[in-house]
C-alpha cells in the first residue's frame, strides 16, 4: 500500500528547479533509498515533504490526505519525521531532553509519557551519555540524538538524510542494524546516502535523482546497471 | 542587475512625482520637508553604513549625536568657534571616539549574536545620556549665530535659508561616501565585507581593519551632522535620541546597503511629516507618520520575503 | 533532602513577605514595592526573551496598562481593582492583535518594531487629550486603598508572586521545551512538531498582560499618569538590567537581579541624585561583555560542569 505519494512535485529557487516534476510512491514498511549526485535535489525533496519549504507546484499525499500546504509542525504530528544532513541538536538541552522534545510535540505526549518514551528510545539507540549537554557528545551520539528526536514523534514514515556520513565502518554497521530493526517495528524508512554499500545492504528499492528529476528506479542491482545512472555519476566526476 | 536598475528607476520616478504633487498642493510643506528630510538623511547615513557593513545596529547612534552637539557647544561657548568651523575638529574627535568604542566594546560582540549587540549598544546609549546629565545637567543650551536665522519671504511664505544646508550636506556626504566605497581600495574592501563577510575574509581582506575604519568614518559623519544642526537645535541630554529610530526607519525603507535610498527615504519621510504638521490640529501626530511608516515597511518586507 | 527543604524555604519566605508590613518602616516598604514592580517587568521581559525575541515594548505595555486603568477609573467609575484587571485584559487584547503582525518578525526587526510601537502608543496618548489629558497627563482624586501602604504592598506582592509562579511554570512544563527549542533552532522546533507562532503568541500575550497590570498598579499607587513619566524608557531599561545582572532565561536570575539592583539604586539615588541610572547602563555593558549569563546563570553553569566532570571521571 502506498503511504506517501508526490504528484508532479516542483520546487524552483529563482531560475533553478531543484526538484522538477517528481512523481514518487513510497510503500508502507519498505526501505526506500534515494541516491543521486551532489545538488540533485534529494534534501530539497525531503524539505518539501517535511514541510520546511512549500512546493512551487504539485501535490503531496500522505495517508490519503493532501498535505502540501500544511505547515511543518502539523506534518510531524501526522507522522512524518526526518533527520538533518548536518546534525542540528538543540543547544542548551541534554541528549535526553532533545529526544523528549520530539515526544512532547510530535507525539503530543505529556511530560511524564515523553520522559518514558525518550528513555525507551535511548535504550533502543544504545545512547549512553544521555544526560550530557550536546557539546560533550561524539558524532555517533549526535546522529543518534538526531534519529532519537525523529523517532520520539512516533512517525509512520522516517526520512534519514545522510545519517551515515562521517561515521567509521563499525559505526556504520551499527546504524545499518538500527535502521533494519526500525523497519521490523513497522516503520517506513527513506534513506538518502552517497555510500553505495549502505544502499545495497539496506534498501528494498532505489530511486535515482538527477537535476531534480527521477532518472531511474527499481532494485539496487538493476538501477546500478542503468546507463542513465552511470552517465549521471560519471558526469559528476569530470 | 538589470532588475535592480529598473526598480531603482521606478522608485525615482515615483519619488519625483510625489515631490511635484506635494509642491503644487503644499509648497511650504515641500520646502520644510526637503530641509528636514536632508537632516534625517545626513544623520541616517552613518547608521546605515555601520549596519550595512559592520552588521551592528547601533542603538546609541542618536546619543553620540547628542554628544557631538555638546562638544560643538563647548567649542562655541568656551572658545567662540563657529559650529561650521568646529566641524573639522568635531569630525576627528568623533572619528577617534568611534575607534575607541569599536576597539574596546563593539569588537567583542561581533560574533555574539544580535541580542547581545542590541543590549550592548542600548547600555551604551544609557551611559551617554546619564553621563551628559551628570556633566551638563538637563538644562537646555543653544548656540546663536546670526546666519542661522536668515530667511527669505516669497509672497506670504517665509522660508528659513540656513536649513538648506542639510540636504546639501547630505548629498555631499553621500557623494564622498560613494566615491570612497567605489574608488578606493579600502572602500571596495568595505563593500565586499558588507555583502559577504565570510567570503571577504577568505580572499584575504582583514575584516577587523575594515570594520574599524568604517565605524570611525561613520562616527566622524555623526560629528559633521552635529555641527551642521547645532545652530538650529537646542542642546539637551535627549536632543539626538529620537534620531536613532528615525535613522533606522530610513534603513528599513531603503534596504540594507542602499545608501542612495537613505536620501530618497529621508526626504520622503521629511515631506510626509511636514504635510501632517501643516494640517491645523494634527501637528502632534507627525511622529506617528515616522513610526507608522517604519512599522509598515518592516512588516511589508517580512511578508514579501519568501521563505528561506 | 534538597527536595523537601526547598518548598519549606519557599513557604517560609512567602509568609515572611506577607507579614513584612508589620515589622518594617514605611520607607523600606516603599522600596520593596518598587522592587516588586520592576521584578515583574524583568521576569515578563525575560519570558519573551526565552523564546529568542528581544522585546523593547515593555515600557509601552506598561504605559497602556497604566492609562487603561486610570481612564476606566476616573471616566467610567470602575473600582480600582477592577480597573487593574481590565487593564490586564485590555493589554492582552492589544498584544493579541499586534502579535499577529510582529511575531512574524525576528532579530533586530522584532526589537525595533516593539520600540516603535512604544513610541506610537505614547504619541497616540499625547494626542487624544480629551481622554488622556494629553501632554500634561491626568490625576485621579484618590490613590488605591486611600494610600494604605500595607494593602498596596500586598497587592504588588501578589502580582510579583503570580509572575514568579507563571515564570516557573514556563520553566518546568512542556512550554519550557517549546520555547527553548524555538530560541535555539526554529527549523528543528518546527520539524519536531512545535507550533512556533502559537507559542510565541501565547508568551507575548501573557508577558504583555503582566506588564500592563504592573503599569496599572504602579499608577494606581501614585494616582498620576503623563506620557513623559508613564512611558519612560526606565521601565524598559531597569528591568532589562535586572534580568541581565541576575541571569537571563531563569526565574531566580531576575529575582536576584531585581533585589540587588533595586537596593543598590536606592542607595545610589541618595548619594547621586543626578544620573544615577548610569550605573544601570554600565551594568548592562559589563554583563554583556564579561558575564553574559548573569550571577545566577554563571553559578548554575559552574555547578553543572562540576557534576559532569565528576561523572566523566567515574565512568
Ligand atoms: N534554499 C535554497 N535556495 C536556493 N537554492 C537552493 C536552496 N536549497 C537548495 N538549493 C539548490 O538546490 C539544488 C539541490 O540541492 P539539494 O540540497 O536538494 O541537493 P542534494 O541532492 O541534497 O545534494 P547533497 O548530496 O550535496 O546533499 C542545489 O543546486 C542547491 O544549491
Ligand atoms: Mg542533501
Amino acid at each position: 500500500m502506498v503511504i506517501l505519494k508526490t504528484i508532479n512535485l516542483v520546487k524552483r529557487f529563482g531560475g533553478l528547479a531543484a526538484v522538477n516534476g517528481v512523481d514518487l510512491d513510497i510503500n508502507e514498511n519498505e526501505i526506500l533509498g534515494i541516491i543521486g549526485p551532489n545538488g540533485a535535489g534529494k534534501t530539497t525533496l525531503v524539505n518539501l515533504i517535511s514541510g520546511l519549504i512549500y512546493p512551487t507546484q504539485g501535490e503531496i499525499v500522505f495517508d490519503g490526505i493532501n498535505i502540501e500546504s500544511k505547515p511543518a509542525y502539523i506534518r510531524t504530528k501526522l507522522g512524518i519525521a526526518r533527520t538533518f544532513q548536518l546534525v542540528r541538536p538543540i543547544q542548551g538541552f541534554t541528549a535526553f531532553e532533545n529526544i523528549v522534545v520530539g515526544a512532547l510535540f510530535g507525539a503530543k505526549e505529556n511530560l511524564k509519557q515523553a520522559r518514558d518514551s525518550a528513555s525507551e528510545i535511548c535504550d533502543i539507540l544504545e545512547l549512553k551519555r544521555r544526560d550530557f549537554p550536546i557539546d560533550k557528545l561524539t558524532v555517533l551520539d549526535l546522529k543518534k540524538v538526531e534519529i532519537g528526536r525523529a523517532l520520539a514523534s512516533k512517525p509512520k514514515i522516517l526520512f534519514l538524510d545522510e545519517v551515515m556520513a562521517g561515521l567509521n565502518s563499525d559505526e556504520t554497521w551499527q546504524m545499518i542494524h538500527l535502521v533494519k530493526s526500525l523497519k521490523k517495528r513497522g516503520l517506513t524508512i527513506v534513506v538518502i546516502e552517497h555510500v553505495m554499500g549502505v544502499i545495497k545492504e539496506l534498501t528494498d528499492r532505489v530511486i535515482v535523482l538527477e537535476s531534480g528529476k527521477i532518472i531511474s528506479q527499481g532494485l539496487y542491482e538493476n538501477v546500478c546497471k542503468d546507463p542513465k545512472v552511470i552517465s549521471a555519476y560519471l558526469g559528476e566526476e569530470d | 542587475m538589470e532588475k535592480t536598475n529598473k526598480s531603482l528607476k521606478k522608485t525615482l520616478i515615483a519619488f519625483i512625482i510625489f515631490l511635484i504633487v506635494v509642491g503644487i498642493w503644499k509648497p511650504l510643506a515641500l520646502v520644510y520637508g526637503i530641509q528636514r528630510g536632508g537632516l534625517y538623511s545626513l544623520i541616517g547615513l552613518p547608521l546605515a553604513l555601520i549596519l550595512g557593513i559592520v552588521g551592528i545596529l547601533n542603538l546609541a547612534h542618536g546619543d553620540f549625536l547628542t554628544l557631538g552637539l555638546y562638544i560643538g557647544y563647548i567649542f562655541f561657548n568656551s572658545w567662540s568657534i563657529d559650529p561650521l568651523i568646529s566641524m573639522a575638529p568635531l569630525f576627528f574627535i568623533l572619528f577617534g571616539l568611534g575607534m575607541v568604542i569599536y576597539s574596546i566594546l563593539i569588537r567583542r560582540v561581533l560574533k555574539a549574536g544580535h541580542l547581545n549587540q542590541l543590549l550592548l549598544t542600548f547600555g551604551i546609549s544609557m551611559i551617554i545620556i546619564e553621563l551628559i546629565k551628570i556633566i551638563w545637567t538637563t538644562r537646555p543650551r543653544s548656540v546663536y549665530t546670526s546666519y542661522a536665522s536668515s530667511s527669505v519671504t516669497l509672497g506670504n511664505m517665509s522660508i528659513g535659508m540656513y536649513e538648506f544646508i542639510y540636504p546639501a550636506m547630505a548629498i555631499a556626504v553621500l557623494v564622498i561616501l560613494q566615491l570612497f566605497l567605489k574608488k578606493t581600495r579600502l572602500g571596495q574592501a568595505a563593500s565586499a565585507v558588507g555583502q559577504n563577510p565570510k567570503g571577504a575574509e577568505i580572499v584575504g581582506i582583514n575584516t577587523n581593519v575594515v570594520y574599524l575604519v568604517v565605524f570611525s568614518i561613520a562616527f566622524g559623519i555623526i560629528g559633521v551632522a552635529a555641527s551642521v544642526m547645532l545652530p538650529r537645535t537646542p542642546v539637551f541630554p535627549l536632543s539626538g535620541n529620537p534620531y536613532t529610530l528615525k535613522s533606522f526607519a530610513l534603513v528599513a525603507m531603503a534596504g540594507l546597503g542602499n545608501l542612495n535610498g537613505i536620501l530618497i527615504g529621508g526626504i520622503t519621510l521629511g515631506v510626509a511629516e511636514a504635510i501632517v504638521q501643516s494640517i491645523p490640529g494634527y501637528e502632534g501626530w507627525s511622529d506617528v507618520v515616522f513610526f507608522g511608516i517604519l512599522i509598515a515597511v518592516i512588516l511589508l518586507n517580512a511578508y514579501r520575503r519568501p521563505e528561506s | 533532602m534538597k527536595k523537601t527543604i526547598f518548598p519549606i524555604i519557599t513557604i517560609l519566605a512567602i509568609v515572611l513577605l506577607i507579614f513584612l508590613p508589620y515589622f518594617i518602616g514605611a520607607y523600606l516598604l516603599h522600596v520593596l514595592m518598587t522592587i516588586f514592580i520592576y521584578m515583574t517587568l524583568a521576569l515578563s521581559w525575560d519570558m519573551m526573551l526565552r523564546t529568542g525575541q528581544l522585546s523593547f515594548g515593555v515600557a509601552g505595555f506598561f504605559g497602556v496598562g497604566a492609562y487603561a486603568s486610570i481612564i476606566t477609573c476616573s471616566r467610567f467609575g470602575f473600582n480600582p481593582l477592577v480597573s487593574i484587571l481590565f487593564a490586564g485584559f485590555f493589554v492582552a487584547l492589544i498584544a493579541l492583535g499586534l502579535g499577529f503582525a510582529v511575531l512574524k518578525l525576528r532579530d533586530i526587526y522584532f526589537s525595533i518594531t516593539t520600540l516603535a510601537i512604544t513610541m506610537v502608543f505614547s504619541v497616540i496618548i499625547r494626542n487624544i487629550p480629551k481622554l488622556t489629558g494629553g501632554a500634561s497627563g491626568k490625576v485621579i482624586p484618590n490613590v488605591i486603598f486611600n494610600g494604605d501602604s500595607a494593602k498596596t504592598y500586598w497587592l504588588i506582592l501578589s502580582l510579583a508572586l503570580i509572575t514568579i509562579l507563571i515564570s516557573e511554570m514556563f520553566n518546568r512544563t512542556k512550554i519550557h521545551f517549546a520555547i527553548n527549542s524555538i530560541r535555539n533552532d526554529e527549523i528543528i522546533a518546527r520539524s519536531s512538531g512545535i507550533n512556533i507562532f502559537g507559542y510565541l503568541l501565547f508568551v507575548f500575550i501573557i508577558s504583555s498582560a503582566l506588564q500592563g497590570i504592573a503599569g496599572a498598579i504602579y499608577t494606581q499607587q501614585y494616582g498620576f499618569v503623563s506620557p513623559e513619566t508613564t512611558f519612560s524608557l526606565d521601565f524598559l531599561l531597569l528591568p532589562m538590567a535586572m534580568a541581565l545582572v541576575g541571569g537571563i532565561y531563569s526565574t531566580w536570575g531576575s529575582v536576584i537581579g531585581a533585589l540587588v539592583l533595586g537596593f543598590a539604586s536606592e542607595y545610589l539615588k541618595l548619594i547621586m541624585p543626578y544620573g544615577h541610572l548610569i550605573i544601570y547602563g554600565i551594568m548592562i555593558v559589563l554583563i554583556i561583555l564579561f558575564l553574559p549569563k548573569g550571577i545566577y546563570g554563571t553559578t548554575k553553569d559552574k555547578i553543572i560542569t562540576h557534576k559532569i566532570e565528576k561523572k566523566s571521571l567515574s565512568e
